[in-house]
């Protein structure tokens, strides 16, 4: 589904990532993990387009057509989707004004009709329900005010309704308490399918307590520098980054 | 004379400016302001004036327009409805080129709850209510356009809410320019007079259809009397040749309460003046505006609050979305006497900047004489968040739509300041259309 082949990524004059070789299957669930600073969101970015970053060598592609020259929003109506890290605030723009937008671009991407504002109604609520997201965010401006558990539960709010075939998660688990933690464990669990993909940007091994990656792979200094099992995570856990440093 | 034969070419053709209006008050207004214009003349010479730093209006000395007697023949139907038809239910009163247009003008519903009639059209009632209060608040010798606007009045209009009643819906006044082979110029001038304990909605359009560079120059004067509450729309679109320089001059009583929503957008030059005077104790007044340019527009929106008693309150609200080579100013300028304590006043202005050529002059100033006082001022001017746009854009939401949703979720928090409903929904309406 998802190629990455040699790909090397700079933002201004800082090289970030330096040849990055990754292939993600249909059914699988990837974690990459990594010290600060190491590339991991610049990877999960660059994926889904964000303009600022340059690809100097490489190239990815989904489901094997190149989408390096593509928008994010043409990325995004192919199928992938970013969980941001810091989910972005946008006052005066209503929850479900926003969603729905969302929702009827992919829609209308797959020549499929826009759905009516009765139907949507219905699968914003079962969703929200599913998630644990407060029905009077719903009613506020995207993310507007929203503590920091409540914009990662909004992003899976969003990552359920639009159905991705490949989700990239952004650190989620980043400042998340125990109860979000699990949310979002079980949203991901729930929405992996043969047919889909996720890939997990982490800093910690806490959220695949939650969920087994297929695969797991470590991210220094802008390479992978070692791939393997979930047991990988966990061996990470115990002897830290500097073990998989003095490896190399 | 030969001064204003300069700027408006048929001047002698012009009947009414030989006829002697009924109401003496008018007569005095109308010579004043010629004397005061033969003067001073027009703005070339006061554009190095501190009033005048951020907006050169030389452009308009060097036209020469066209003023108008009878309304021509025009098809209503060539109106934009829109505009016109916020709600059915309103009370309206059209104005085409400066004069009342019967056909589309409809006040049955509201004539006991207020006195409603054009200057032209007056009895001995109205005619005392315009000699006590017409031209009160406007300074003829310092400010040219109201001098204009005064030595050209002719069919203005009278609305004064009578004592302690309530009008439900708004009333409408539009003033409409049309499209002509020439450059017209136009004077609105409303007198509008809230007595003690009234309340009402008043929704003042200018839209211009011409494309000419034509010049609207309206005068409106509120004066809300004790516990007088009046909520004031207004909205201007303009063409992108058109020259708009509106003066509003409002004083507020006791436990009165001016509540106005300014939406602007289009014109190569605007100006909206605001001068609010809070006269006696417990006044209030809110101002929210929304202006939008594009083009080369220029709007500038020039506000004075006088406080002059204590516990009064005031507070602005602005924001701007500027695009393509335009331009804006703000100037707001906050006084406070010295025996205006316990004076509350806040004011703010933030700017959206769409392109790296917008300019924009925001200048917040307070100006407090008092030592017992709560105020605060801002202003901002920001370029849209990257960050914003790849969040929407990666949720499949393509650019342009993206910038849309963006634009209106800024200027929302403007519109939502609107205490009606179907006017806030009109309001967006226009602001969906012009943004876009």
């Amino acid at each position: 589904m998802l190629q990455i082949e040699n790909l090397h990524v700079s933002i201004g004059n800082i090289k970030i990532l330096k040849g990055i070789n990754l292939s993600v299957n249909s059914g699988e669930i990837h974690a990459i993990m990594g010290p600060n600073g190491s590339g991991k969101s610049t990877l999960a970015n660059v994926i889904a387009g964000k303009p600022e970053y340059i690809i100097d060598e490489g190239n990815i592609s989904f489901n094997n057509t190149s989408i390096d020259n593509l928008t994010p929003d043409e990325r995004a109506n192919l199928g992938i989707f970013l969980a941001f890290q810091y989910p972005v605030e946008l006052p005066g723009i209503p929850m479900k004004q926003f969603i729905k937008t969302s929702l009827d671009a992919k829609l209308k991407s797959k020549n499929m009709k826009e759905t009516t504002i009765r139907e949507f109604n219905e699968i914003l609520k079962v969703e929200s329900e599913n998630i644990g997201i407060d029905t009077k965010l719903i009613k506020r401006s995207v993310n507007e005010g929203f503590s920091g558990g409540e914009k990662k539960r909004n992003e899976m709010l969003q990552m359920a309704l639009l159905k991705p075939e490949l989700s990239i998660l952004d650190e989620t688990d980043s400042g998340l308490d125990i109860d979000a933690l699990k949310t979002v464990g079980q949203s991901v669990n729930k929405l992996s399918t043969e047919e889909n993909a996720t890939l997990i940007v982490t800093h910690y091994q806490r959220l695949l307590n939650y969920i087994t990656p297929t695969k797991v792979h470590v991210l220094i200094d802008g390479k992978i520098s070692k791939s393997g099992d979930a047991q990988l995570a966990k061996d990470l856990e115990l002897r830290g980054y500097d073990w998989i440093k003095s490896l190399t | 004379m030969n001064k204003i034969k300069n700027h408006f070419e048929n001047i002698q053709q012009i009947k009414y400016l030989n006829k002697l209006s009924g109401i003496s008050r008018i007569n005095e207004l109308r010579s004043n302001g010629m004397d005061s214009f033969i003067n001073s003349g027009f703005p070339a010479e006061i554009s190095n004036s501190e009033k005048w730093k951020f907006s050169n209006i030389n452009p308009i000395a060097r036209e020469k327009f066209s003023l108008v007697s009878e309304i021509d023949k025009y098809t209503t139907t060539s109106l934009d409805n829109s505009l016109i038809n916020h709600n059915a239910n309103t009370n309206r009163l059209v104005f085409i080129d400066g004069q009342l247009d019967k056909n589309n003008t409809d006040i049955g519903s509201i004539s006991d709850d207020c006195l409603i009639s054009t200057f032209n059209n007056s009895d001995s009632k109205s005619n005392k209510i315009i000699n006590n209060n017409l031209g009160n608040l406007i300074n003829i010798e310092n400010d040219i356009f109201s001098a204009i606007n005064s030595a050209f009045i002719n069919d203005g209009l009278l609305i004064n809410i009578k004592k302690n009643t309530k009008i439900t819906g708004p009333i409408s006044l539009l003033f409409i320019t049309t499209n002509r082979d020439k450059k017209i110029a136009t004077f609105p001038r409303v007198l509008i007079v809230c007595e003690e304990g009234s309340e009402s909605s008043i929704i003042e359009g200018h839209v211009s259809y011409s494309d000419q560079p034509s010049l609207n120059v309206p005068v409106v004067e509120i004066n809300l009397n004790n516990r007088a509450s009046l909520n004031h729309y207004r909205y201007m679109i303009d063409n992108p040749k058109g020259y708009h320089i509106a003066n509003t001059k409002v004083s507020v009583n006791e436990k009165s309460h001016y509540n106005s929503f300014s939406f602007s957008t289009g014109s190569k030059i605007t100006r909206n003046e605001l001068e609010i005077n809070m006269n006696e104790k417990y006044s209030y007044c809110n101002l929210n505006g929304l202006y939008i340019t594009s083009d080369k527009n220029h709007i500038d929106n020039h506000i004075n609050i006088n406080h002059k008693n204590t516990h009064t309150k005031s507070n602005i609200f602005y924001k701007g979305i500027l695009k393509d080579s335009s331009k804006a100013v703000f100037s707001g300028r906050v006084l406070v006497e010295r025996n205006a304590q316990k004076t509350q006043a806040t004011q703010s202005d933030k700017n959206l900047l769409l392109s790296p050529n917008v300019r924009i002059n925001t200048k917040p100033s307070l100006e407090i004489y008092a030592d017992d006082v709560q105020c605060g001022h801002g202003a901002t001017a920001s370029y849209f968040g990257d960050e914003a746009m790849f969040y929407m854009q990666s949720r499949g939401i393509d650019k342009k739509t993206s910038e849309q949703l963006l634009i209106l979720g800024f200027a929302e928090e403007i519109v939502e300041q609107i205490p009606s409903l179907s006017i806030r929904k009109f309001f967006s309406d226009i602001l969906i259309h012009r943004s876009i």
